[in-house]
């Protein structure tokens, strides 16, 4: 293989691991929790600017990486106990609340920014040549992270107990609540662990990017089209919906402009949610 | 007549009647703003009757505004078709052809979710951004500058007091058309559909139409209120068509009350005339004031500032029946 | 019963009014347009984005707008009269920046107005300033050219000025094969056809072309093409935020050649980081060119302006928008009124024998400057490096010949 292709082939999976890193908060959020979240970008924005100030005042982004869940999950937690928990009756509450948060946070971000958009380092940014093909390390890191990560979050929720407490709880929350679990925290926590995952995929994909206050609102058209393409109900539709938008995208765009090969896949996934409105593992109903 | 009806026309009537202490001012910038109040206010008017009174939740409706904005705005430029009605017939038929696309890909056959329709709309807007800023067409990210003033039987409306009167004209138009629609059996069957589509359809209306006819019908609105800005501002640019009009567009519905119908066009009347303004006092909190005041209001107040007259109109009847 | 419903109307119809009601209620202050009268202030309107997206380049504008009317009244104002500055937030977006022009024109009705960020903002606003508001409009960054509009004058650098002595650098160097990348929109599209014919002129050649979304911040597709293509230089005009991931992707990814562009400098290079080390540019200013006049200025700017220390560089504006209003002064001055016919008259042949950045002035007939250039190279910490000083490049624009 020439080095091109090498290349061309590491491109489409560092796209696909990287949407679909920032998918999995959204997965659980929105696919399992269905809180259509128009904040979630912005948790993503959340994480990426945690990894910015602790490089700031620590010198270290690895620091970043790993404090942005922990900041980032507990403000999840402190917005469903504040807002998101009046509107799991109103989907449409949620949404237009969640967007309204989005803007504020979006708006603050951009006030206290010194500047258009502020470097992030990668912790390594060395790069390994692989036949002929100079590939950046913290690629490969987001790739191997992303498939560990997405394997472990669905071990956890299909085969241990607490995985098993959310799923029901999202099922079926009279039974699970008459059976003496707290489902008020039980939605708390769930909605953390998603708000957490955004803000480490933030923090994770800001060195390859600049930290700007759009970061998060960017992707997420991409990130809800990948949510609805994969279906919504578990955990795994959203992750297939991801792969399927970002592999066609990233190959189409090695032989077509970005712009018209990232509006056809768009378009494409339009369509595909019109007609398989339950998502890739659509049983007949 | 029903009262939605008559302060319609109190309205029609109070604005040519107050207009003239504008004028006397002679400042053209408060004309300016006054007219674009009128033009957002046509846009509001069709999201309120899609969302509102009809339950269909479109999100992107700056997709259908900028679209007419630039079929207009490309004529004008481009042909040299200047004549106002003809441009507004141009953005009519551009309003109907994409309206019916969109509509009948959401709406024929099989329900849809009202998210589904939400998320749908937005990306529409979002693609169509997306689109105007890469098409060198159309000029890209710089848009369409310099579009001529429009004619009315060959003459150039280039005053502001006349593109003023022009675009309250339409907005008026528009709005008694709207209200005849709610006020007359189709109305029923629309506020129907918004209630509960599935007894609507079990009641025998036919459900899908009445969404596609009334999806078209405000993609319609929308494509005349854009080519009335590429008009009478003189541009176009992708941001007419994309995230940030489509969604303050909703911001104004959602803050004035969905389905309250005057609600959305008072909150865009304020929000609008003291924007300017408060982005000169408070730059870099304004804006965060204005998402604070959106999750309030759907926290504390979720049918609109205008349920709070309504709360108090009816403490008062119930006084008076006791 | 009839009455009560009745009252309630005419409340609902004063409900509704209200937005027209406030708009009417500022009527009484409205200002009349007449000629100043002698020694009273003149307003000068700075359009800049203060919110959105380049605020952090309003925050320059403004500082520099305010450093250059400070000085110019303490040397006497212009005319006897004493400059004000009306500060207008374009918003980083067109459909706002008309109205703060409107605003400007229209209800403040100032001498001029300078200002606008980026091109969409100048031709959204220059209907409402220069066309339909007969007030003179400066245009004060580097752009994509073209801007002949009457009453506009443009004091940026044209695509020429910053093009030509890269590329004649570069080939001089030895480079022989190009490759051209930038966003997707009309100004890198004009850099990059003004470097194509450039390259071609000079005997080298171009071996890719590519586009990328304007907001497209993982560009590693792009990237992936230009390390393949393995061109001996890179001319790119991928505009911020796409940058910093575009550059270091392709310094990372193992691309050896020469990257040159028109956005780099103390400004955008700390964005890039490390991987700055080497890039190539030619702007009208940077830090530490040997010009006396320019060090001094720039040193008091710094002291009067903490808030905007390190942001009076190239790339924000800062020397195009100081020598913008003394150009205008040196105009109204020529023609001893304020007039917008007879200022815009004389615009065309002013000029200013000091201005941060070197000596500049009108090239008569053009509508743009002759600008003195620098050719730069970036260093790994941010600063720069003056490789050579240019003199004073002709702008080829609007009547001139466009070769």
């Amino acid at each position: 293989m020439s080095p091109s292709v090498i290349r061309g082939i590491f491109d489409v999976f560092s796209l696909t691991s990287i949407l679909v890193l920032l998918v999995l908060g959204m997965a659980i959020i929105v696919g399992m929790m269905k809180v259509f979240n128009m904040c979630q970008g912005e948790f993503v924005l959340l994480g990426a600017g945690t990894a910015y100030l602790s490089y700031q005042y620590f010198g270290s982004v690895l620091l970043g990486i790993l404090l942005a869940p922990v900041v980032v999950g507990f403000f999840g937690l402190v917005l469903e106990r504040t807002v998101i928990h009046r509107f799991y009756a109103n989907p449409q509450g949620a949404l237009l609340a969640t967007f309204a948060i989005g803007l504020v946070i979006r708006e603050t971000v951009q006030t206290r920014m010194a500047a258009q958009s502020s470097l992030v380092p990668a912790p390594i940014s060395s790069s390994v040549n692989i036949g002929g093909a100079v590939l950046p390390i913290w690629r490969i890191v987001i790739m191997i992270v992303t498939l560990v990560l997405a394997l472990t979050i669905a071990l956890v929720l299909l085969k241990t107990s607490v995985g098993l407490k959310i799923r029901a709880t999202l099922d079926n929350p009279e039974l699970v609540a008459s059976s003496g679990i707290s489902t008020k925290w039980m939605y708390a926590w769930t909605y953390a662990l998603g708000a957490a995952l955004a803000g480490f995929a933030g923090a994770m994909i800001v060195p390859l990017q600049t930290l700007y206050p759009n970061l998060g609102y960017e992707n997420l058209i991409p990130m809800f089209i990948a949510v609805m393409v994969g279906g919504l109900g578990q955990f795994a539709g959203p992750i297939a919906g991801a792969a399927l938008i970002a592999i066609p995208g990233g190959v189409l765009s090695q032989f077509i402009n970005p712009v018209s090969s990232q509006i056809l896949v768009l378009c494409f996934a339009i369509v595909f949610m019109r007609f398989r409105p339950m998502g890739i593992f659509q049983r007949g109903r | 007549m029903k009262r939605r009806m008559r302060i319609g026309i109190a309205v029609v009537c109070a604005v040519p009647i107050l207009s003239p202490l504008l004028f006397l001012s002679g400042n053209d910038y408060l004309i300016q703003a006054a007219t674009r109040i009128f033009i957002y206010g046509i846009l509001v008017l069709s999201v309120e009757m899609c969302w509102g009174q009809t339950g269909i939740f479109t999100f992107g409706q700056a997709a259908f505004f900028g679209f007419g904005g630039y079929f207009a705005g490309y004529m004008a430029k481009n042909e040299n078709i200047t004549d106002l009605g003809v441009l507004l017939l141009i953005a009519l038929v551009a309003g109907v052809i994409a309206g019916t696309l969109i509509a009948l890909f959401l709406f024929s056959g099989k329900r849809v979710g009202e998210l589904y329709v939400a998320l749908v709309t937005l990306a529409i807007s979002y693609v169509c951004e997306k689109l105007a800023n890469s098409w060198t067409f159309v000029g890209s990210g710089n848009g369409i500058p310099g579009i001529p003033f429009p004619t009315i039987f060959g003459k150039e409306i280039s005053s502001s007091i006349a593109l003023f009167f022009i675009a309250f004209g339409l907005f008026a138009v528009s709005m008694i058309i709207c209200i005849l629609i709610i006020d007359s059996q189709f109305g029923l069957a629309i506020n129907a559909v918004r209630d509960d589509e599935e007894r609507a359809e079990f009641f025998g209306y036919n459900r899908s139409l009445i969404q596609i006819i009334i999806f078209i019908f405000s993609a319609v609105l929308a494509s005349i209120a854009g080519a009335l800005f590429s008009l009478s501002e003189g541009f176009i640019s992708p941001s007419s068509l994309g995230l940030t009009l489509s969604t303050s567009t909703v911001l104004w519905v959602v803050l004035g009350g969905k389905g309250t119908f005057y609600g959305p066009m008072i909150a865009l009347a304020i929000l609008e005339s003291v924007d300017v303004e408060m982005q000169r006092a408070l730059p870099s909190l304004w804006r965060i004031l204005v998402g604070l005041m959106l999750l309030l209001t759907m926290i504390f107040l979720p049918k609109g500032l205008m349920s709070l007259g309504e709360k108090s109109r009816n403490k008062r009847e119930q006084k008076k029946t006791t | 019963m009839n009455k009560t419903i009745r009252r309630k109307n005419l409340l609902k119809v004063s409900g509704i009014a209200v937005g027209v009601l406030a708009l009417s209620s500022t009527l009484l202050v409205a200002p009349s347009q007449a000629a100043p009268a002698t020694g009273s202030p003149i307003k000068v309107g700075v359009l800049t984005d203060m919110t959105g997206a380049f605020a952090i380049v309003g925050k320059s504008n403004k500082a520099v707008a305010q450093f250059t009317i400070d000085e110019i009244n303490k040397s006497g104002g212009v005319l006897g009269h004493k400059l004000v500055m009306d500060l207008a937030d374009g918003g980083s977006a067109p459909d706002v920046a008309t109205q703060a022009a409107s605003r400007l024109v229209n209800q403040d009705h100032v001498s001029m107005v300078v200002g606008g960020v980026a091109s969409f903002t100048r031709v959204a606003v220059r209907g409402v300033i220069a066309t339909r508001g007969k007030t003179l409009y400066v245009w004060p960054a580097s752009y994509e050219g073209n801007e002949c509009t009457n009453n506009v004058w443009n004091t940026g650098s044209a695509p020429n000025q910053q093009v030509d002595p890269t590329v004649k650098y570069l080939l001089a160097q030895g480079k022989k094969t190009f490759f051209l990348a930038g966003s997707d929109y009309l100004y890198p599209r004009n850099i990059l056809a003004r470097v194509r014919q450039d390259v071609l002129a000079g005997g080298g050649s171009i071996v890719g072309e590519e586009y990328v979304p304007l907001d497209m911040t993982d560009a590693s597709n792009l990237t992936s093409k230009v390390v393949a293509a393995n061109a001996d230089a890179l001319f790119e005009v991928v505009v911020l935020p796409g940058t910093a991931p575009f550059i270091k992707g392709v310094v990372d990814a193992g691309y050896k050649g020469t990257i040159a562009g028109t956005l780099f400098d103390e400004g955008i290079n700390p964005l890039i980081g490390t991987e700055a080390q080497g890039l190539i540019g030619v702007q009208d200013y940077y830090g530490p060119i040997k010009d006396a006049f320019s060090q001094s200025e720039v040193a008091k700017f710094n002291a009067q302006h903490p808030e905007a220390k390190g942001l009076f560089t190239s790339t924000f504006n800062a020397p195009a928008w100081y020598r913008s209003i003394y150009l205008w002064k040196a105009a109204v001055e020529k023609a001893g009124s304020f007039d917008t016919a007879k200022v815009n008259k004389a615009m065309d042949s002013v000029s200013l024998s000091k201005s941060i950045g070197g000596p500049v002035g009108f090239a008569p007939g053009t509508k743009h400057l002759k600008l003195s250039m620098y050719l730069g190279q970036s260093n790994g910490d941010g600063s720069e490096t003056v490789l050579k000083s240019l003199g004073q490049i002709s702008p080829y624009q609007c009547s001139a010949a466009t070769n």
